[in-house]
């Protein structure tokens, strides 16, 4: 006698049953997704101001802060934390982390960065580097050729 | 010489139910750890992100044992699954205790406050509490710095999908053993 319960077809249809969820778990992830989604609006309104910067920090100290370069200039930030240097470039591609003394070698990994809110962290060697502002405002400056009173 | 055992110190035999959880919460922990370490040897799917399979065990865990065999599971399978990773006392292995540690409070405090809820919105609500949880540890004694927070909402966004599949996974489990049962 076959056992129907556990035939692979019978198995695949509960297991479909389960993802699909209720209409309780729907509702649930509907409001998750809109907080989350609202968060995220306030979070780039706050980050989208000025020109695009690089801010080197070291725990509460802010290192460094430079405007992403237009040129092909490039900037090396050595950056000291809790277990050593870590070697931060800034350059038109964005921000990276050319290396690092930590194991683990997450920041290394990560690559470059330039879009507003990017951010990459040594956890260990408590550093971040974080780009705000954005390329819009490039075309929003303001530019006077004189100010009269 | 013989020894003789006074009857008074014999300490009770444990009840046969007992013995049987401790069994299950003993292959749930082993379960946990395998899916911990497994995941440790996937791929990342991205700095910071995780699947967070082992939270179908602490799920489970809390659907057959209740809420302290759950809570126990979550800090027992971080500490024993980091000693085979080679990452204990390490930042990460802080972090992860730290999300481990917030995910089963928030699901166990769900759980008593609403017994009906289902195991694919409990997993939701513990996924973005555990991604939540370990942003807070990372700020507070890492980084420092609120700005790490701008990474938060897309990691948020994968939590969900995450949680989802993971109490998906749970609720299909928790339904065969229980028919069986």
């Amino acid at each position: 006698m076959i056992d129907t319960d556990n035939h692979p077809k019978a198995n695949l249809a509960s297991f479909r049953q389960c993802l699909k969820g209720t209409w309780m778990d729907r509702f649930v992830l509907l409001l998750l997704l809109l907080s989350i989604v609202f968060l995220w609006f306030q979070i780039n309104q706050n980050l989208s101001q000025g020109l695009p910067t690089a801010y080197i920090y070291h725990g509460k100290q802010l290192l460094a802060s430079y405007p992403l370069p237009m040129d092909d200039k490039v900037i090396h930030v050595p950056a000291k934390g809790e277990i050593g240097i870590s070697d931060i470039e800034i350059s038109k591609l964005g921000v990276r982390f050319v290396s690092s003394p930590c194991l683990t070698h997450h920041c290394t990994l990560a690559g470059s960065k330039k879009y507003t809110g990017s951010v990459i962290a040594c956890v260990p060697n408590h550093i971040m580097a974080v780009i705000r502002g954005s390329d819009a405002n490039n075309d929003k400056k303001v530019h006077f050729d004189a100010i009269s009173e | 010489m013989t020894t003789t055992i006074k009857k008074s110190n014999i300490p009770p035999r444990p009840s046969l139910a007992s013995l049987e959880d401790k069994a299950i919460w003993l292959s749930f922990l082993l379960l946990a750890i395998g899916l911990h370490v497994f995941e440790a040897t996937l791929p990342s799917l991205g700095p910071w992100f995780k699947l967070g399979l082992a939270n179908i065990m602490t799920l489970l865990a809390l659907m057959f044992l209740g809420a302290r065999a759950a809570f126990m599971l979550a800090i027992a399978r971080v500490i024993v699954g980091s000693i085979f990773i080679g990452t204990l006392f390490t930042p990460t292995f802080f972090i992860s205790l730290a999300g481990a540690l917030t995910a089963a409070t928030v699901l166990v405090g769900l759980y008593k406050a609403f017994p009906r809820i289902s195991l694919i919105s409990l997993s939701l609500f513990a996924a973005i509490a555990h991604m939540s949880g370990q942003f807070i540890t990372v700020e507070t004694w890492f980084i420092q710095q609120p700005a790490i927070y701008y990474l938060l909402p897309p990691l948020l966004l994968l939590s969900c999908v995450s949680g989802w599949i993971n109490g998906a996974i749970a609720s299909y489990i928790w339904q065969r053993l229980h028919r069986k049962c």
